[in-house]
């Protein structure tokens, strides 16, 4: 009784209950966050490490302009533009790199503390550090789907894996939603 | 669906994005000139559903919308 | 020699051996390009994650996912087959029963394992003085008897949950199997890199790792953490997984509530597990750290509070509790009504009990800090919030005593089992509230009434409920019933020995003998109790050792199980033979009535669907 029809149901069924997987994921991953964040509170209640200002807001918008893309990228896919989808998952790609040379390159080395150097340090590089780790791993992740994406794999009925990393890339942009404020603009120095 | 959806969907992310944009400079002026903590909480969480809704299409959970192989 | 190093296991252990050089090396190459000294520390920790990462790519965990990431498909996991006969539990299996009967295994070697450790710490406590063994490696074992059996918990969790559930609800497998298998594995270097803690100097802090006392532990703190951390995944990757084959995988006409209870037991577990872990996890890697590069969370020369340490490993480590029982009550509320031929009491209540726990479980974990020196005001309403735990379980107890009341009782070793742990467990509830109130928790805090108290709740909402687990469905695994005989020994050994320990332990307690001390005065009059206290924790290990006889030689031995022996209106009972074929179910059933309807004349559970709905089947029910 394998029609084409019940199979593409049987498919559907399967997205589906990989869907719950991914979210499930997400929200247990969730709760790594939720701690740092309720530790960030805890230990340095209304203080805030002292950090560039300018470079915060440059990083932001830059994982901000990158979940534009990506939600752009598995649009074009569903609609069957494949060269689109390429590009804005290159660029997409590219601004998580960006993202993480700001974070890891430029503010770690212009913190003026080490992660030694008492609690706002060790905060601000553990929060930081786990979210960078988070944007690694989507970049990764984005990096297999622009091969496959390249050798023709997807389709506007065949992208799970699209759906997957860029759901990964916005739940990473949405934890920076919050540990933005937290580190940058809750709080005196 | 009617034809021009996929074109509103595009429409749709840019229009999201203006919204992020625009809150994460309201964000950055309220976080530097000392107003008070609880509306950047409000942002941030009002941010932090437009991406879960918009971005992350969390009501494909429940149902078939959006569904694809 | 080839056939040998085909061997899952065998490649993984290789694969572990070289994660650890290359992580040590790498550590030291680097320290040493950098002309600075070798460091032992990050060098063993590097190691032994690396370790990990070399076992489960040893193991083949990574290959069919790497398959995907090239953008080749992989074969359907509903096409595995393995290879037959004893050789499949050494390897890399997709099969949710070989997978359930690996994490069993690895369970009860670990059960094992830690038992003796706690023998040991016994033998040593029997006495005043310092008999056999040193004052670390005393500590070192306290720790470790926690942690190894907590591992062991967890994993025989796992073992009941992955086996039982697909086969409850009716499906052909987990959602995602090779997350199964890969789950299962991650606990195999876990559990390796645990014990490599003794040979690396120990560490002296118990199974909760405080800091600053952590901060400051011999290196074997180190590999404690990076075990838990991975054994912590292992069990929230098992969670995710067993949720969503909840929700997902249902046969025909199972709604929610025609659901077995141990099947919403095992979700509400899940919940906690998957959302819970992250946080001992993240705070043993705080501590981790701070031992690594000087961040100094708990730290209060930097600024730092060990306080934070303790809320967030309770806030994991209290739910965690309630994972470890929440499965064991619904064994009994499963096991039960198939012994006394009765319909469960209160389903509905039952069932969503286990949600109630679940979730107030997380409202309370502050009641373990009420001496720590923490905020005051959080007091009460922490006591209020434990007290209110009582509510949700006593609705369990209740349940229980309604559905035995009247009915036709059959004591075979699973029943007996089962309700053994009914009272135990009762022991175990009755002793939390002195705890759980401030005023009396002030003088019962750190004593061995808490030890006596949670050996309670452990044995009764897990190691009894596990052992009726296993000689009741050991046959739908080997074919072969256990040995009633031995099993009876077992219990009528076990039960007045075990209630014998934890009431000594509590004596003592309240008496005022500190947990975790390697000597005591003798002037306090603790010693004729302590030596009760061993003698009968080393008759609780004699009778587990006939546990263990029963199971090997039962395995070639016993008497075949043919049809449906408990007759159980289960669907692997009343439908499948005896070993359980793989891929289970050959077709797929409807269920067309409440599963515990015992002794309603012609009430029915499950039915064989005609073959037309097959494909529905496969769609499955969401509700
Ligand atoms: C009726 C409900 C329960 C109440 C009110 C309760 C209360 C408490 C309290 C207040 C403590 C802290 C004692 C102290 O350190 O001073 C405690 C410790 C403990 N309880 Fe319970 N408990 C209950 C049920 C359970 C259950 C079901 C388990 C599960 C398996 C459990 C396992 C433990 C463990 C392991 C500890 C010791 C943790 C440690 O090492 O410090 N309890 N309990
Ligand atoms: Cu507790």
């Amino acid at each position: 009784m394998n029609t084409p029809a019940t199979t593409l149901e049987k498919r559907a069924y399967k997205i589906g209950t990989a869907r719950v997987g991914l979210w499930l994921f997400f929200l247990s991953d969730a709760f790594v966050f939720a701690a740092l964040l309720v530790s960030r509170f805890y230990l340095l209640g209304d203080k805030r490490p002292h950090l560039e200002q300018g470079l915060g807001l440059i990083v932001t918008s830059v994982l901000l302009i990158s979940s534009f893309f990506m939600n752009r990228a598995e649009v074009q896919i569903s609609q069957g533009n494949r060269k689109a989808f390429v590009t804005s998952t290159l660029i997409t790609m590219l601004l998580g790199i960006v993202f993480l040379v700001g974070v890891v390159g430029f503010e770690w080395g212009l913190a003026p503390f080490g992660p030694a150097d008492g609690v706002e340090g060790a905060m601000f590089y553990m929060m930081t550090g786990m979210h960078a780790f988070h944007v690694l791993t989507g970049v990764v992740f984005l990096f297999i789907i622009l091969r496959n994406g390249i050798k023709g794999r997807y389709s506007p009925e065949k992208h799970w894996a699209v759906e997957a990393a860029a759901n990964y890339w916005h739940f990473v942009d949405l934890i920076w939603i919050f540990f933005y404020p937290a580190l940058y603009l809750i709080g005196t120095v | 669906m009617d034809k021009n959806k996929p074109m509103s969907e595009l429409r749709r992310g840019v229009m999201v994005f203006l919204a992020l944009a625009i809150l994460t400079a309201v964000e950055y002026v309220i976080g530097t000139n000392e107003a008070p903590t609880i509306f950047l909480w409000v942002i941030a969480i009002f941010k932090g559903a437009l991406v879960l809704v918009y971005f992350m299409h969390i009501a494909r959970l429940s149902g078939s919308e959006g569904g694809h192989e | 020699m080839k056939k040998f190093l085909s061997i899952g296991f065998v490649t993984g252990i290789i694969g572990q051996i070289i994660g650890t050089a290359v992580g040590i090396g790498l550590l030291a190459g680097i320290r040493a390009l950098m002309g600075l000294a070798p460091k032992a520390e990050p060098a063993a920790v590097l190691g032994a994650a690396l370790g990990i990462v070399g076992f489960m790519i040893g193991v083949g965990g990574f290959r069919d996912w790497f398959t995907w990431a090239k953008g080749e498909d992989t074969f359907e996991a509903e096409e595995f087959h393995d290879q037959p006969g004893i050789i499949r539990y050494w390897g890399y299996s997709l099969d949710h029963k070989v997978i359930g009967v690996q994490y069993g295994i690895l369970s009860l070697l670990l059960m094992a394992l830690g038992g003796t450790f706690a023998l040991i710490f016994r033998a040593e406590l029997a006495q005043t003085g310092m008999q056999f063994i040193s004052l670390d490696f005393f500590n070192t074992l306290i720790g470790m008897h926690g942690m190894v059996l907590i591992i062991s918990i967890l994993l025989g969790i796992s073992a009941m949950s992955n086996y039982l559930v697909p086969l409850l609800i009716g499906a052909k497998d987990m959602a995602f199997p090779r997350l199964n298998a890969f789950g299962f594995w991650l606990a195999v270097p876990a559990s390796i890199v645990i014990v490599a803690a003794i040979f690396t100097g120990g560490f002296d802090t118990g199974w909760t790792g405080y800091p600053p006392l952590s901060a400051r532990a011999p290196l074997g703190m180190q590999m404690f953490f990076v075990a838990v951390f991975f054994a912590g995944w292992s069990s929230i990757i098992g969670a995710l997984n067993l949720i969503v084959t909840i929700l997902r995988m249902r046969a025909q006409g199972m709604n929610m509530f025609r659901m077995p209870i141990f099947a919403w037991a095992v979700l509400a577990t899940s919940l906690i597990a998957l959302t819970a872990t992250q946080l001992i996890g993240t705070s043993f890697q705080m501590v981790s750290f701070q031992r690594l590069f000087g961040m100094g969370f708990f730290d209060p020369a930097k600024g730092g509070n060990p306080l934070l340490f303790q809320h967030l490993f309770w806030f994991y480590s209290h739910p965690a509790v309630y994972v470890f029982i929440l499965p064991g009550l619904g064994i009994i509320s499963e096991l039960l009504p198939v012994f006394v031929r009765k319909p469960l009491f209160g389903y509905k209540w039952v069932a969503m009990s286990s949600l109630g726990i679940a979730l107030v479980g997380f409202m309370v974990w502050a009641h373990h800090m009420f001496t720590s020196g923490m905020e005051e005001y959080l007091r009460v309403p922490f006591m209020y919030s434990t007290l209110l735990v009582a509510v949700p379980t006593g609705i369990k107890f209740f349940s229980w005593t309604a559905t035995i009341w009247q009915g036709r009782m059959r004591f075979a070793t699973p029943m007996l089992f089962t309700l053994g742990a009914i009272i135990v467990f009762l022991l175990g509830g009755l002793t939390g509230p002195p705890l759980g109130t401030v005023a009396t928790d002030l003088h019962l805090h750190d004593t061995y009434f808490v030890v006596g108290h949670f050996h309670d709740t452990l044995f009764g909402g897990y190691m009894f409920p596990l052992f009726a687990a296993i000689y009741f469905w050991y046959p739908k695994i080997t074919g072969r019933r256990m040995n009633e005989t031995l099993g009876k020994i077992h219990f009528y050994l076990m039960t007045p020995s075990f209630l014998v320990m934890t009431f000594g332990q509590m004596a003592v307690g309240l008496l005022g003998m500190r947990r975790r001390i390697a000597d005591y005065d003798p002037a306090q009059g603790f010693q004729p109790t302590n030596f009760i206290v061993t003698i009968a924790a080393f008759l609780v290990a004699l009778s587990i050792l006939i546990f263990f006889i029963n199971l090997f030689v039962s395995a070639k031995k016993g008497e075949v199980a043919k049809g449906n022996i408990w007759e159980s209106r289960s669907p692997e009972w009343s439908i499948l033979p005896s070993p359980a074929p793989e891929h289970n179910y050959a077709q797929p059933f409807n269920v067309v009535g409440d599963p515990y309807d015992y002794g309603l004349k012609g009430s029915k559970f499950v039915e064989i669907a005609p073959l037309q709905a097959v494909d529905q089947k496969a769609r499955g029910t969401h509700g």
